[in-house]
């Protein structure tokens, strides 16, 4: 059994009445860049903040290193770095004065900000003040404030939010190394798939509160079911037709999608044999995009 | 971890407003003695009287009633402004520091800066006085005892702690910099009021510090106490609401 990171058991948050996280159970394993994809207003920044223990869950329990957060507070923050949403930085300080800060509660040695800088590229930058950062700069500073020490794991909130797209690439190499070169499980939360597909190894979906898929992004990719394209010279005709023989088929854009792939030779005979046009058929597959929206849309009621 | 945190919280004054305040809210007071002082210095040069004690008078009272109050409000307000800025709670509680040490640090240090503003105060005083017998060397200062100096601005300092807990409290509690002001201006105005009651005054944890410079007032020490008690339960309480408070 891989050891877990973050592990959470049917947590829940309510505000004013308001549901907005439930009953979600995390298994984040170490080592792993965990994707936590949801739509505005899903809750990811919720069960964030819950992690961080800056909100208490209303139900559940929560693990962090197998560890109680209300026992081990102090050394689980310790070894967790996070950046939620915008950084938080001092504009008055300089960059070295804002990771001063952490470094002295967390007992860093001052070489430690030096390391951090280089890593996120910001050693020309040391002693400037923040209030002269653009906003990538800032960014990047966060995420050095959130590796500072020996950080095993972070805990990102939409790390790349109001970044350019120059900006997310860079972010994004920044994350994908920090596994790998640095053994820090990362966790991270976006509302977009495609912006953290190519650097996370498991996903776990929510929407509305709730969590609609957790497991490896190969597991994810199963869940892209192919489809048949067809485009033919009378369309309303045909969709009646192969309706009429029993085939789910439905117009898109002026092109007709059939679910059953493997009828691709009786779908193509019966149109010809009708005196239809086949212009294009071929068997294709939704992207994982289509896929996180059909998941999490189809949670609304 | 106490001391660690206490470093930190006084390197966030780097560069403030908050670090400025320290200075010249004691020496708008002195300046504005110093002039009246110089206007009257005809008076005291022609009757010889000892011009020391109206000095000390005209520093501690306008220090006491107006520029105190003005400096607690404005000074917990800019310090709970840098957390509140950039929403910087939820990275600073997020790291292993227990939050008491948070809100004790940021007390401590607004407690320090009351203090480094009566040094400013009490050292600037002297320098304008000695500045005075510069300009008038006539003039009689009865030797500038320190005595009746420093007194009036210890029991100052004592009676406004509690006051200064619970405006600290106030400021971190409701993150917004108008909601502390307001509630600053508004103690600070009635205070004014209840420090001339008789059964209010003694108690009003705003009037305390009038009350204790007051001439003639009694019970000196039973202010210094309840400051002191009222001070520590405030820190107390608003330590464990602090501990216990759910950051979104
Ligand atoms: N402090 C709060 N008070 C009341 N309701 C809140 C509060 N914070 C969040 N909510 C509600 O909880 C739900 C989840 O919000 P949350 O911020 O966790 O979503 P999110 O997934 O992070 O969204 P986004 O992608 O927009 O950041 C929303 O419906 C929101 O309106
Ligand atoms: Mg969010």
């Amino acid at each position: 059994m891989p050891e877990l990171a973050i592990s959470t058991t049917a947590i829940s948050k309510t505000f004013d009445g308001k549901p907005a996280v439930r009953g979600v159970s995390l298994r984040v394993e170490t080592g792993s860049v965990y994707a936590f994809l949801g739509p505005n207003g899903a809750g990811k920044s919720t069960t964030i903040r819950m992690l961080l223990g800056l909100l208490r869950p209303d139900q559940g329990d929560i693990t962090l290193f197998g560890l109680d957060p209300r026992q081990h507070r102090g050394e689980i923050l310790a070894r967790t770095g996070s950046l939620v949403e915008s950084p938080s930085l001092y504009a008055h300080l300089t960059a070295r004065e804002n990771l001063e800060i952490p470094r002295r509660i967390l007992d860093a040695s001052r070489s430690d900000i030096d390391r951090v800088l280089k890593i996120v590229g910001l050693e020309n930058a040391r002693e400037s003040l923040v209030k002269t950062f653009s906003l990538g700069m800032k960014q990047r500073l966060g995420l050095a404030l959130a590796l500072l020490g020996n950080r095993q794991l972070l805990i990102l909130d939409e790390p790349t939010n109001g970044l350019d797209p120059a900006g997310i690439l860079e972010m994004r190499s920044l994350i994908r190394q920090l596994p790998t070169e640095h053994g820090i499980t990362v966790f991270l939360s976006s509302h977009l798939l495609t912006e953290v597909e190519q650097v996370a190894t498991h996903v776990g979906m929510l929407s509305q509160g709730e969590m609609v898929f957790q497991g490896t992004v190969s597991e994810l990719e199963q869940m892209r079911r192919p489809f048949l394209r067809i485009v033919v010279s009378e369309p309303e005709s045909a969709c009646a037709l192969l309706t009429a023989k029993g085939w789910e088929v439905r117009a898109v854009d002026g092109h007709l999608v059939a679910s059953d792939v493997k009828a691709v030779a009786a779908i193509n005979r019966t149109l010809v044999q009708a005196g239809i046009d086949v212009h294009h058929l071929a068997t294709e597959s939704a992207s994982l995009e289509e896929v996180f929206l059909r998941m999490t849309r189809a949670e609304v009621r | 971890m106490f001391l660690r945190v206490l470093s930190t919280e006084y390197l966030k004054l780097k560069r403030t407003l908050a670090l400025w305040m320290i200075l010249v809210s004691p020496l708008v007071v002195v300046l504005l003695q110093f002039i009246v002082s110089y206007k009257r210095s005809g008076v005291f040069l022609k009757d010889g009287k000892d011009i020391w004690q109206m000095i000390v008078t005209q520093t501690v009272e306008p220090w006491t009633i107006l520029l105190m109050p003005l400096f607690i409000t404005l000074e917990t307000s800019l310090l709970a402004g840098l957390e509140n800025a950039d929403k910087n709670w939820k990275s600073l509680l997020a790291l292993p520091a227990p939050r008491w040490t948070i809100y004790m640090s940021k007390l401590a240090v607004t407690i320090t800066m009351l203090l480094a503003a009566h040094v400013v105060l009490v050292a600037a005083t002297f320098a304008s006085a000695v500045l005075l017998k510069q300009i008038f060397p006539g003039l009689h200062f009865g030797g500038m005892p320190l005595h009746p100096f420093a007194v009036p601005m210890v029991k100052v300092s004592v009676a406004a702690l509690l006051g200064v807990t619970i405006q600290h409290w106030v400021s971190l509690r409701w993150q917004s910099y108008t909601a502390a002001m307001a509630f600053g201006m508004s103690v600070m105005v009635i205070s004014v009021f209840a420090v001339q009651s008789p059964a209010i005054g003694p108690w009003f944890p705003w009037s305390l510090p009038m009350h204790a410079v007051l001439k003639g007032a009694a019970g000196h020490n039973q202010i210094t106490l309840w400051s002191l008690a009222g001070a520590t339960l405030a820190a107390l309480a608003g330590c464990w609401e602090f501990t216990k408070r759910e950051i979104i």
